[in-house]
């Protein structure tokens, strides 16, 4: 739908004495619906990442959508997690930093951040509803899914472009 | 935007969860029956799914919610309509979507077309307000559809929930007070 996401630097941008063991995340399960929550997961802690960046280059009028923006995405990576650990199922684990889909240098440019992360997190979200079996699962994601859809409409409209909804967030309808 | 035909002001009540049958709502169980007995025909002994219901249902308060925000629209003032217009162009985009689903689900002929305009006496315009609280309505009803159904379709009453969602919590709420 939209281009590169966060995407995991192949080396840690900072290299201190005690990341010499440097963990290696678990792989990405084989099973449809773990696979789903896993990568959710992983988008969810770029996104994480991602809304430091923002914070950054944001004007301060803006904070309350900052941290409540990051704070959305805290609370469902704990309950994506809590999901893959009650099934015994590893999950992946914060890479040491991230490359940037944009460059940020500005205020414009940290909503766009922010929009660009609330897309990919629609689509991740909306593939754990698709491949959930279980459904506790689903219902919590299709929950995550309305949610990044009205922080996408927020930061859009931070952007001034119109129309600040889509059709089909997360889909490609 | 292509929102189905005028019915000035008919839809002025949102739906409440036990909504009176209006007209519309009669013309358009028709269609949802004579789809189904479309399906029976074609198939033989073979039951339709119990989702094609369902998802009729939805495809009703897609059509309802645009047509609601046309009329909205048209009666409005200000950046409210630009945001009046989106919803109706997008619940007619998820009415489309419903539509492409109940087909793949019945196999070849698409469902009956819209339901046709009606000649009421026009009566008040319905206001944002309305739109809000269909457009909630719709949401919950997309969202509950969305756990229990499983695969595409989840997926597709999932995205729709999501903007039905952002709509009436972002777009049609004047900046500031969202």
């Amino acid at each position: 739908m939209t281009s590169p996401r966060l995407t995991p630097e192949p080396t840690p941008t900072t290299t201190t004495s005690s990341r010499a063991a440097e963990p290696t995340s678990p792989s990405r399960p084989e099973n449809a619906a773990d696979a789903a929550m896993f990568d959710a997961i992983a988008v969810a802690q770029a996104s994480i990442y991602g809304y430091g960046i923002v914070s950054a280059h944001s004007t301060p009028d803006l904070n309350y959508l900052v941290s409540s923006s990051m704070a959305a995405h805290r609370k469902e990576r704990e309950q994506a997690l809590a999901m893959l650990q009650a099934r015994s199922v590893d999950a992946p684990l914060p890479a040491a930093g991230y490359e940037l889909p944009i460059e940020v240098d500005n205020p414009t440019d940290a909503a766009n951040l922010a929009v660009r992360m609330e897309e990919d997190s629609a689509v991740a979200w909306r593939a754990v509803v698709e491949q959930a079996t279980v459904e506790e699962e689903r219902a919590f994601a299709v929950g995550a899914l309305s949610d990044t859809a009205v922080r996408a409409a927020r930061w859009t409209r931070v952007l001034g472009t119109t129309p600040i909804t889509v059709a089909f967030p997360g889909g490609s309808e | 935007m292509g929102v189905g035909g005028r019915c000035n002001g008919k839809m002025l009540h949102v739906p409440s969860p036990n909504p009176t049958v209006s007209r519309r709502r009669v013309l358009i169980g028709t269609a949802a029956l004579a789809l189904l007995g479309a399906s029976v025909a074609a198939c033989g002994s073979s039951e339709p799914p119990p989702e094609v219901d369902e998802l009729a249902a939805q495809l009703d308060r897609a059509r309802t919610d645009s047509q609601l925000a046309t009329d909205a629209a048209a009666a409005a003032r200000g950046d409210i309509v630009e945001a009046l217009n989106a919803v109706a162009s997008e619940r007619s985009a998820h009415a489309q979507a419903l539509i492409d689903e109940l087909v793949r689900m019945r196999g070849t002929d698409a469902p009956t077309t819209t339901p046709s305009t009606t000649t009421e006496a026009p009566a008040a315009a319905p206001t944002v307000k309305d739109v809000i609280a269909s457009l909630t309505q719709s949401a919950d009803s997309a969202t509950g559809l969305a756990a229990k159904m499983s695969g595409y379709r989840a997926g597709l009453l999932a995205s729709i929930a999501a903007s039905c969602t952002a709509a009436y919590e972002v777009a049609l709420v004047p900046p500031g007070s969202a």
